[in-house]
């Protein structure tokens, strides 16, 4: 593994240095999330008219949480690496992938690492934005951020595990637009990027408590409000580590049997 | 010594789903599915020693790049075996993918949005290629194939000759022991592949690289290739040189004969078949005749002295068979000598 380090560590550049081609891209996406915040927290204002709490939430902390889920889901949900990988195998380009002394997995990892760290860079340049049209504000307290550290970790390795899975589509089928698309919906709805799912209708809650999503967001968001506090943080730490457990297990199985799959487009 | 690369049995399958026909044909497609097997490479034995240059040929579709997919570790044989250095691709794939080198003409491994440099880098950096072994190697390879004008220019706003050049440093950079070269001159005018070809043979000279190379352009081959491995539906036709290939499969030459005008008549006579001991007329235009013989059956001198006899020659030449033409022959007829 650490002979594989130096090559890693150039994927992850230039990665990094392949967004920076594509600013344009990223400013766009820049807006969708500042417009997103902005009228969840316009229409979360209206909603709470005549109101102290709701969900057990003040409005501000309540704006808090829609901004710091969203910042998250905004990094967390980046989809770059999914359509590379799709359009590696669907041009059969995969073979360059496949040939390398580095595991395709670790490859793809690197390639999630550079794209998300210029995620995180356009977050921050876009944060007095956020601050005019969401609402930033400190964690609820320093045990608050103290939890919320190690949940944020735990909630991105689950959605990089969750990436490196859906990815993999791409080796059994090669029309996965529609099905990313899906997924995308999805996984942000139930990681609370809306509404928390405290908030959601019952049968809504029981399935958004089965899936792994509300790790990546609710979890470490309401964490850092203080919304989830004490005895049941390290609870939802340990439900977070389970889903890293799984993920992973379950992606190696995946990728084993991709690996028997490769058949490899055109030649 | 046993040889650097042993195939022995090669066996890949493809299944493919057999659509039903007729009414509802899809919907009963979706739910009872039935398998259509395609044997891709059926049983492909052959061993190549460290050195070597060899060809890998066959018409389209013979099995050639599922082959090289094999024995690059990327695709999973479904039966046989490949050791490469006494590695099985497929089971010990880094170690073996540390030792190798590949171009895939039809596809690039160049990073599309970057500088070319970029992909160099990459390169260096995954195969662990010291800083000093990286400045050299990339030295020779600006030098070799005239890099230095488009180093610095993003792959995607390169030609397709510029962009294989690239494809070729990048696949050789680290110095592999075996380099499987797919198509490298495809699409490329004829300096292009020229300056190809020069390169492979260079780098083929030192005696440190194995290289299987698979082309459609025969005069890769005439060039390059020492030796040849012919493939067609999956099976070896043929292994061995290039002119051992010709003695086998050209059986035929073809002799031409520019008649000279009668002097008393003005007119330029034709060859008639009596006189060509049982060979055969293939054209007679303008005082043109072209006469194909088969070598083992009638002598060369014979045929000759026979024509001179009996017309007014001024030219005789004998063509002999080109790869081509033989290459032509077997993917079109088969294999009968
Ligand atoms: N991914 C795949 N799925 C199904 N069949 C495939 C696949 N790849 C190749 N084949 C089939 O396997 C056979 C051999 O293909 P291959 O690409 O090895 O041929 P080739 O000798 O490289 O031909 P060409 O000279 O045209 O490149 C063909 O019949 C092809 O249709
Ligand atoms: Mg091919």
């Amino acid at each position: 593994m650490t002979a594989s380090a130096p090559g890693l560590r150039r994927i992850v550049v230039a990665r990094m240095k392949t967004a920076m081609t594509y600013r344009q891209n990223v400013l766009l996406l820049q807006v969708i999330v500042i417009l997103n915040i902005f009228i969840l927290s316009r229409l979360w204002t209206t909603l709470f008219e005549g109101r102290d709490t709701v969900a057990g939430m003040t409005l501000h902390t309540f704006l808090l949480y829609i901004t710091v889920v969203n910042l998250q889901s905004w990094v967390f949900t980046d989809l770059t690496v999914n359509e590379y990988t799709y359009q590696r195998v669907r041009t059969g380009e995969v073979v360059f992938d496949l040939m390398r002394p580095i595991g395709f997995v670790p490859q793809m990892l690197a390639h999630m690492a550079g794209s998300h760290l210029f995620m995180v860079l356009s977050v921050v340049v876009a944060l007095p934005v956020v601050l005019v049209v969401g609402t930033l504000g400190a964690p609820a307290s320093p045990a608050a951020l103290a939890l919320y550290a190690p949940s944020l970790v735990f909630g991105y390795v689950i959605s990089v595990l969750l990436a490196v899975l859906t990815s993999m589509v791409a080796f059994w089928t090669v029309e996965t637009s529609g099905f990313t698309m899906l997924y995308r919906l999805i996984n942000q709805f139930f990681a609370g990027t809306m509404l928390p799912v405290s908030l959601f209708p019952e049968p809504l809650r029981i399935l958004a408590g089965l899936l792994p999503f509300q790790s990546t967001g609710y979890i470490p968001a309401t964490i850092y409000v203080g919304r989830t506090e004490g005895d049941a943080a390290l609870r939802a730490l340990a439900v977070q580590g389970l889903w890293i457990l799984i993920l992973a297990l379950a992606t190696t199985a995946v990728w084993h049997r991709a690996r028997r799959r490769v058949a490899v487009q055109g030649g | 010594m046993s040889a650097l690369i042993s195939v022995d049995g090669l066996v890949k399958e493809f299944r493919k789903v057999k659509p039903h026909e007729g009414r509802l044909g899809s919907l009963r497609t979706l739910f009872t599915r039935r398998y259509e097997v395609n044997r891709a490479v059926d049983g492909v034995s052959f061993a190549i020693d460290e050195g070597e240059l060899v060809g890998y040929l066959g018409p389209n579709g013979a099995g050639k790049s599922t082959t090289i997919k094999m024995m690059t570790g990327i695709v999973m044989p479904t039966g046989g075996t490949v050791r490469i250095s006494g590695l099985d691709p497929w089971r010990e794939r880094p170690c073996n993918a540390a030792q190798m080198g590949v171009v895939f003409g039809q596809r690039t491994q160049l990073w599309w949005d970057l500088p070319l440099r970029e992909s160099f880098r990459l390169v260096g950096a995954i195969y662990g290629v010291s800083p000093a072994d990286y400045r050299e190697s990339l030295e020779r390879f600006v030098d070799l194939l005239d890099l230095g004008e488009f180093i610095d220019r993003p792959v995607r706003q390169l030609s397709l000759g510029q962009r294989m050049r690239g494809d070729i440093a990048a696949a050789m950079l680290h110095r592999p022991r075996v380099v499987y070269l797919d198509e490298p001159t495809i699409g490329l005018d004829v300096v292009a592949k020229d300056r190809m070809r020069t390169f492979v043979e260079e780098t083929s000279r030192a005696g440190e690289t194995t290289i299987v190379l698979t082309t459609h352009d025969l005069a890769d081959v005439e060039r390059l290739c020492p030796r040849v491995i012919l493939i067609d539906h999956g099976r070896v036709l043929y292994d061995g040189d290039v002119q051992g290939l010709k003695a086998t499969y050209a059986t035929h030459r073809e002799l031409v004969v520019h008649l000279a005008p009668d002097e008393s008549t003005g007119r330029t006579p034709a060859v008639r078949a009596a006189d060509v001991l049982g060979a055969e007329i293939v054209s007679q235009e303008q005082g043109v005749a072209r006469i194909r013989f088969e070598a083992s059956r009638i002598a060369v001198q014979h045929l000759i002295a026979s024509v001179n006899q009996n017309y007014p020659v001024r030219d005789l030449s004998i063509v002999e068979p080109d790869l081509e033409g033989v290459v032509r022959r077997i993917y079109s007829e088969g294999l009968t000598p």
